[in-house]
């Protein structure tokens, strides 16, 4: 499974105990609608290191990234081709 | 008729009933004192209805926020004495918490309802509290120890480690009184303070959330923990006071908007782990403010603060306060030792097995030992050189290497382990890392291979970030296990 599709089905699973709400599509507002709180948000980082390998910085902790599955699996994609990058 | 912290509370929403206690992170989001005591006893009588009884022990597996502080109150109301469950824990972790404490009943988040099943006996009935939370009756699996009942115990906090080492501690509602007075000779929370508070509530309530309730201040919630968020609800609520631990307050500095904290904040309080000094002086160029860093310690309370402006005494947690007295156990020679204090509001007992407060201080003339390393300086500020317990503490979740270790250990292929807090080049305060040795004629597993078995027995912040695999571990002289990641052999 990619990365976009395992983070939909982790994020349904585990913020919303399986019953995405109406309207959930992958540019829904994680934030404003209060998904990514802070525990959720640590929870999910956790599991993108360990089941990705994608390893968050500080400087990464910005909004942006967080916003919708589109934006947060596009930054996770991007963190692990750079560090592909760097052990190649 | 015992001190309870409930009425406390209720005779400051007397006072002042339309202060605002809660704020959230939209300015028209609050809960005034008034309507706080109207949900607080609101709850009691659904909590008196579902079964509650004076004495019972009520475990809490709820997320923190303005709910998780309601039942705590309605439980104190109830006259039941509160365990905290962390949900983030394992269904082992949490199994761990249920054989060792006697736990009655528990008050769960329905959406957190089967990770609490799953570590009880048998499946007990959900009676409705809210829409968001249901209560327990739960079969207790061991028995409280008949000292217990002797106490007017307010909380019942488990510290897991290994098998030997798991222990509770019981803090009445009178020590938690007196922690709070003693804090705030220094603190001076009053009614005009806003607090941006931080941290889970699960380790966190004693000498924070129960201050503020008591001494009529507002609390703000933030929605997440991004740094703009943070920050744009400290300015929103002119927040006088933030409380948090060292992670948030990188979050805050690394915000790349113009986003500044309000002029009315007075204290910028560092707890949970030591702040690193990068990460401090970061702080300052970002904010202009130096961090206050504390030293809190479950048994003892809040002994020492550091309320300094000066950035000469950046990395002190500050002199003793008033209450209390500090000495040091210092090696001959040496100026630095064991921190021992004593003073007001310490814990009650430890729970299993019983060692009363008395018995506690009588092995050691009246005094506590620490266990942690300190120096103090020619003004009378303390210095922590070296948490000698060896606690990890990430994003403000404490626990201890040894029980990491103990489920490593297990692991068929591994020989040997150690588990240390990394201090250097860490996000998230002190992430563990761990050093393995392999046992003979064994294949070595992958780190994915090795963070699914860990899965199955640790809470995600326990287990270890990295792998590494070494020939043989560290040791002292002695024989004990080295967890100082600047001694430790990488070979």
């Amino acid at each position: 499974m990619d990365i976009h599709d395992d983070l939909r089905r982790y994020i349904i699973k585990e913020a919303l105990k399986g019953t995405a709400p109406e309207g959930f599509d992958d540019d829904y507002d994680l934030i404003e609608s209060g998904i990514m709180d802070s525990l959720f948000m640590m929870n999910l980082i956790t599991y993108l290191g360990q089941q990705h390998q994608v390893e968050f910085g500080m400087n990464d902790m910005v909004p942006k990234h967080f916003t919708s599955i589109t934006a947060l699996a596009t930054f996770a994609q991007s963190k692990r081709e750079s560090s592909a990058d760097e052990i190649r | 008729m015992n001190l309870n912290l409930a009425e406390c509370f209720f005779q400051q929403a007397e006072q002042q009933p339309g202060h605002p206690l809660i704020l959230g992170q939209e300015l028209e989001d609050k809960t005034s004192y008034a309507e706080f005591q109207a949900k607080v006893e609101s709850l009691s009588g659904k909590l008196r209805d579902a079964g509650v009884n004076p004495g019972d022990n009520i475990g809490l597996h709820y997320q923190s926020g303005r709910d998780y502080i309601a039942f705590v109150y309605a439980l104190w109301n109830c006259r039941a004495c509160v365990t905290p469950l962390p949900f983030e824990l394992t269904a082992t972790e949490k199994q761990q918490i249920f054989q060792y404490i006697h736990i009655d009943a528990a008050i769960s988040s329905v959406r957190l309802l089967d990770q609490l099943v799953g570590a009880t006996t048998t499946a007990p009935e959900a009676i409705p509290l809210t829409e968001q939370a249901v209560y327990l009756k739960l079969n207790a699996q061991c028995e409280a120890p008949p000292q217990l009942a002797g106490i007017n115990a307010a909380f019942i906090r488990f510290t897991s480690g290994t098998t030997g080492d798991a222990k509770g501690v019981v803090l009445s509602h009178e020590s938690i009184f007196e922690r709070i007075h003693a804090a705030n000779q220094i603190l001076e929370i009053g009614a005009k303070d806003r607090i941006l508070w931080l941290l889970s509530m699960d380790y966190h309530f004693a000498v924070s959330i129960v201050a503020y309730l008591t001494f009529g201040a507002s609390i703000i919630l933030p929605k997440n923990g991004f740094g703009i968020t943070l920050l744009t609800a400290a300015s929103r609520h002119r927040a006088t006071l933030i409380y948090g631990s060292p992670t948030h307050y990188a979050m805050m500095t690394q915000d790349d908007s113009n986003a500044s904290l309000p002029p009315e904040l007075r204290l910028a309080i560092v707890t949970t782990t030591a702040l690193r000094e990068d990460a401090a002086a970061h702080f300052y160029q970002r904010f202009g403010r130096v961090l206050n860093e504390t030293y809190g310690i479950i048994e003892l309370g809040l002994p020492a603060i550091n309320v300094s402006q000066s950035r000469d005494k950046q990395g002190s947690v500050g002199r003793i306060l008033p209450d209390y007295a500090l000495r040091l156990d210092c090696p001959p020679g040496q100026q630095q030792g064991e921190i021992i204090i004593k003073g007001k509001g310490m814990l009650d007992a430890y729970y299993s097995p019983w060692r009363s407060r008395e018995t506690l201080l009588q092995q050691n003339d009246g005094w506590f030992r620490t266990g942690d390393l300190g120096r103090v300086d020619g003004d009378g500020f303390l210095y922590i050189v070296g948490r000698s317990k060896e606690m990890i503490s990430v994003g403000g979740m404490k626990f201890f290497p040894e029980e990491v270790e103990s489920v490593l250990e297990k692991h068929p292929a591994i020989q040997s382990a150690t588990v240390f807090g990394v201090k250097e080049k860490s996000s998230w305060g002190e992430p563990a890392w761990s050093h393995l040795v392999l046992k003979e004629n064994e294949d070595q597993p992958s780190e994915d291979e090795l963070r699914t078995y860990c899965k199955q027995y640790l809470a995600s912040h326990k287990i270890p970030g990295r792998f590494l695999w070494v020939g043989q571990l560290s040791y002292t002289a002695s024989g004990k296990k080295i967890r100082n990641p600047d001694k430790l052999r990488t070979i």
